[in-house]
C-alpha cells in the first residue's frame, strides 16, 4: 500500500501494526499489570479529586467554549500572540512540517554553539523526531522528566503521556541504571530518583539551551505556560543562556483570564492534582534589572498537518485537546494493550483521533477502529471532545478513501442490504442462513473448522463464544400462533 | 519561496474562511471561590499545602519569623543559607544570624547551598499556592537550587483565590506580565517509578511556608 505523504509527519509511526502489537502487549503479563494499577491509579485519584469540586461540568463548558471560540479564528488569535510574544523581546518561529521544525532547532543550537541541550517533557518534540535529529549533528539531547530519561536511557520510546516510563517496573530500571550508569542493581525508588538528581544538576549547568513544550499558550499577553511537578521544567528554562519553547499551533487560549478555568481542568484530569507542584508562565526574556533567567526566549509554532484538521466541521475539536490523558485512563482498549501498540506518539483514544489526521488515514488505518465506542473518553474529557463521533467520522473516511479495502465485509453488508430491504428477501435469507450459523456455533468438527477459517468469525471467536440461533425463529412462532 | 510564518498563517486563515466565528466565552471561571475572611484564607491556604506535603508556619512579626527560622536552622543542621534581596528577607535571616548569600551569579555555589529563602509575592488559599513575580523579586534560582525552600509571607499577601493572584500578575511587569510568574504548591515531586512518590527529585524536596502577621 502506498502511503500518503503526510506519513513522514510523525517519527516512529507504525501504526498500521496496532492489531499484530495489541495481540502481543495481550500476552505481556506483567506490562498488563502495570498498566492495570497505573490507570486504576489516575481514574481514582481524579474520582477524588472532583468530588471536591462541584462546579465541574461548569467548567468543562467553559473550557470547551474558550477552546471553540480560540479554534474558531486561530488566524487571528495566532497573529495576536506574535505581535504580542515580539513586542516584549520573544522570538518567534514557524514551521510547516517536521522537518522544518527540526532545522529550525538546529540553526538556533549551530548559532548558539551548543553541545549539550536540556529538555523538559513536550510531547510535540516526540512527534518530530527532535532528539533523533539533533543527534544526528552530534549535538546531545538530554531529557530531564523522570520518566522521559528513563526512556531516554533505555533507547524507548514513552507509552503514557503523563507517565512515559509506565511500562517499566521498579527492578527493570534499576537493571538499566546499572548497566547504563555503574549503579548498584537494587536500587529502590528514592534511590534511583536521587541517582538521577544528581547527575542531571550537572547537565542543567552546562547545557546553552533549555528546550520546553507548551501547556498554553495567551494570545493577549504573548506568554505561555508550562505546568510540571518535578521542577525539571522550571531548571531547564532557568538556567541555560537560551529557553526555546516548542508547540502545535492548537495551543492557543485568547486572553489571559482563561488561564485560571484551564488550570482547574488540567491538573485534575490528568493526575488528580487540584494543582501540580510548578506552573511558570513566561512572557520574553529577563529585563534589566533582572539578572537571573535566560538570555533569548524562543517560540517554535508547529503547522505539521494541523491546518488541515481545522478546515473539518467535525474533526475540528480534535485539537481542543489538552493532552491530559484522562481518556486513556478509562479506555477499554488502552488499559488492556497500553501506549505502545498504537504506533503512534499519541496512544490511547485522543491518539486514536490526533494520529490519522495528522500522518493521513492511510498511514493509521486500524486506529479508528481500536475502540468500541463505549463513550468514557468523552465523560472524562476536561473539553468535552466527542471523541465517539470523530472515531466514526475517520471510520467513514478510511472507507472512502480505500474502497477496495476489506472486499467479503463489503460483500456481507452489500447482501444484508439486499435482504433487510424486503421482508420477503429477509425470509427467505434467514430460513438459509439459520441453519449455516447453527451449524458455525455447533461444537462439531464443521463447526470448529468454519469459527477458523471464515473470515469475520475468526477474529471474533477468538477470545469469545459464538452464540448459537434458536431453531425456529421468532417471527415463525409468532405467525404459528396467529394461525 | 513564502516564509514558514506566511504559509502557515495562510494555511490556518484559508482553512477557517468558511468556519463562523464561535461566540465569545470572556468572563470569569466557574467555580471560582467567593471571598473568604482572614482567617478563612489562612486556615484553608494551610490545610491546602500541607495536603501536598508542605509545611506552614504562622508568626507574628518579623522578630518571631526569625526566631523560627533559627530554629529550622539548627534542627536541619543547614549552614550555608541563599537568600533573595527582598529586604524582609535580610531583616528575618539577620534577626537569626544567618550570613545569607545572595549571589544568583555563582550557580556552583548557590547550587551547594542547603536552603534558600525568598518571599513570594501572593500566596493563595484556595490552592494552597506561591505566586512569585520575576520583576518583584530576585528568587528564581534562590526558589528552585537548593535542597529546602523557605518562603516568607506577610498575612496581607495571601489572597482568597487563584484568579486574584493571577489578576495582579497580568500587569506586574510595567502593565504586562512579568517575564516569569512560578506559581509553588508543594515540594518538587514525581511518580515515575511505579507510581511511588518520591519528593525532591530536581527542586526542593522541603517546603516551609512562614506566615507572617498571624493573630496568633
Amino acid at each position: 500500500m502506498k502511503l500518503p505523504e503526510t506519513a513522514s509527519n510523525m517519527a516512529h509511526l507504525n501504526a498500521n501494526a496496532f492489531g499484530a502489537a495489541a495481540r502481543a502487549a495481550l500476552e505481556d503479563q506483567p506490562l498488563r499489570s502495570a498498566l492495570a494499577k497505573a490507570t486504576d491509579t489516575f481514574a481514582d485519584r481524579r474520582g477524588r479529586v472532583l468530588d471536591e469540586m462541584p462546579a465541574w461540568e461548569e467548567l468543562r463548558t467553559h473550557g470547551n467554549a474558550i477552546k471553540a471560540e480560540a479554534l474558531s479564528r486561530l488566524d487571528h488569535h495566532l497573529a495576536h500572540f506574535v505581535r504580542e510574544a515580539e513586542a516584549r523581546g520573544t522570538k518567534v518561529h514557524f514551521a510547516r512540517n517536521r522537518a522544518e521544525a527540526c532545522q529550525v532547532v538546529e540553526g538556533l543550537a549551530d548559532r548558539l554553539g551548543a553541545r549539550t541541550i536540556v529538555k523538559s517533557k513536550s510531547m510535540v518534540t516526540e512527534e518530530i523526531g527532535l532528539n533523533a535529529a539533533l543527534e544526528a549533528r552530534g549535538l546531545e539531547p538530554v531529557e530531564t522528566d523522570l520518566g522521559e530519561w528513563i526512556v531516554q536511557l533505555a533507547g524507548e520510546t514513552p507509552s503514557h503521556i503523563i507517565v512515559p516510563a509506565i511500562h517499566k517496573s521498579k527492578d527493570e530500571i534499576a537493571r538499566l541504571f546499572q548497566e547504563k550508569l555503574g549503579t548498584d542493581g537494587d536500587l529502590d525508588a528514592e534511590e534511583l530518583t536521587a541517582v538521577a538528581r544528581k547527575i542531571l544538576r550537572g547537565t542543567y549547568l552546562e547545557a546553552e539551551l533549555g528546550i520546553s513544550g507548551v501547556n498554553f499558550a495567551i494570545a493577549e499577553t504573548g506568554s505561555f505556560l508550562v505546568l510540571e511537578n518535578e521542577g525539571n521544567a522550571r531548571l531547564s528554562t532557568s538556567l541555560p543562556r537560551v529557553h526555546l519553547a516548542v508547540m502545535g499551533l492548537e495551543k492557543l487560549l485568547p486572553r489571559w483570564q482563561d488561564l485560571e478555568t484551564f488550570l482547574r481542568l488540567l491538573p485534575r484530569s490528568g493526575t488528580g492534582q487540584h494543582l501540580t507542584s510548578y506552573q511558570s508562565i513566561f512572557t520574553g526574556p529577563k529585563q534589566s534589572p533582572e539578572d537571573e533567567g535566560p538570555d533569548e526566549v524562543h517560540v517554535l509554532i508547529l503547522d505539521n498537518g494541523r491546518s488541515a484538521v481545522l478546515e473539518d466541521d467535525v474533526a475540528r475539536e480534535t485539537l481542543a485537546c489538552i493532552r491530559c490523558g484522562a481518556c486513556l485512563n478509562v479506555c477499554p482498549v488502552y488499559r488492556q494493550v497500553g501506549g505502545h501498540a498504537y504506533g503512534s506518539v499519541y496512544p490511547g483514544p485522543i491518539g486514536a483521533i490526533v494520529t490519522p489526521q495528522l500522518v493521513g488515514t492511510e498511514s493509521a488505518v486500524p486506529l479508528p477502529s481500536a475502540s468500541s465506542l463505549c463513550g468514557a473518553c468523552r465523560d472524562v474529557c476536561p473539553v468535552k471532545i466527542d471523541i465517539p463521533r470523530i472515531l466514526l467520522h475517520l471510520r467513514g473516511k478510511v472507507v472512502e478513501r480505500m474502497p477496495t479495502r476489506a472486499p467479503l465485509e463489503r460483500l456481507g453488508f452489500r447482501m444484508w442490504s439486499l435482504a433487510a430491504r424486503s421482508p420477503r428477501a429477509w425470509r427467505i435469507a434467514t430460513r438459509v442462513g439459520r441453519p449455516l450459523a447453527r451449524l458455525a456455533a455447533s461444537p462439531s468438527g464443521v463447526g470448529r473448522l468454519a469459527r477458523r477459517l471464515v473470515p469475520p468469525l475468526q477474529g471474533w471467536t477468538h477470545g469469545r463464544a459464538l452464540p448459537r440461533a434458536a431453531k425456529v425463529s421468532f417471527r415463525e412462532r409468532y405467525a404459528r400462533r396467529e394461525a | 519561496m513564502t516564509s514558514a510564518r506566511e504559509a502557515v498563517l495562510g494555511a490556518v486563515r484559508r482553512a477557517l474562511d468558511k468556519v463562523p466565528a464561535a461566540p465569545t466565552a470572556a468572563g470569569p471561571s466557574p467555580a471560582r471561590p467567593d471571598d473568604w475572611t482572614a482567617a478563612e484564607r489562612v486556615e484553608r491556604f494551610r490545610a491546602k499545602l500541607e495536603g501536598v506535603g508542605g509545611v506552614v508556619h504562622e508568626v507574628a512579626d518579623a522578630a518571631a519569623a526569625a526566631t523560627l527560622l533559627g530554629e529550622l536552622r539548627d534542627a536541619g543542621g543547614w549552614s550555608e543559607v541563599a537568600i533573595s534581596d527582598e529586604p524582609l528577607v535580610a531583616e528575618v535571616t539577620g534577626g537569626c544570624g544567618i550570613e545569607g548569600f545572595d549571589g544568583g551569579s555563582d550557580r556552583t555555589r548557590l547550587e551547594a547551598c542547603d536552603v534558600g529563602v525568598t518571599t513570594a509575592q501572593f500566596a493563595v488559599a484556595e490552592t494552597g499556592t506561591l505566586v512569585l513575580l520575576s520583576s518583584a523579586e530576585r528568587h528564581r534560582l534562590t526558589s528552585l537550587l537548593p535542597p529546602v525552600h523557605v518562603a516568607l509571607v506577610p498575612l496581607e499577601r495571601v489572597v482568597t483565590g487563584l484568579g486574584d493572584a493571577l489578576g495582579h500578575a497580568r500587569t506586574a511587569g510595567d502593565g504586562s506580565p512579568p517575564p516569569l510568574v512560578t506559581l509553588i504548591t508543594g515540594p518538587s515531586r514525581t511518580g515515575d517509578i511505579e507510581l511511588q512518590m518520591v519528593m525532591g527529585v530536581h527542586g526542593p524536596r522541603d517546603l516551609h511556608v512562614i506566615l507572617i502577621g498571624a493573630a496568633s
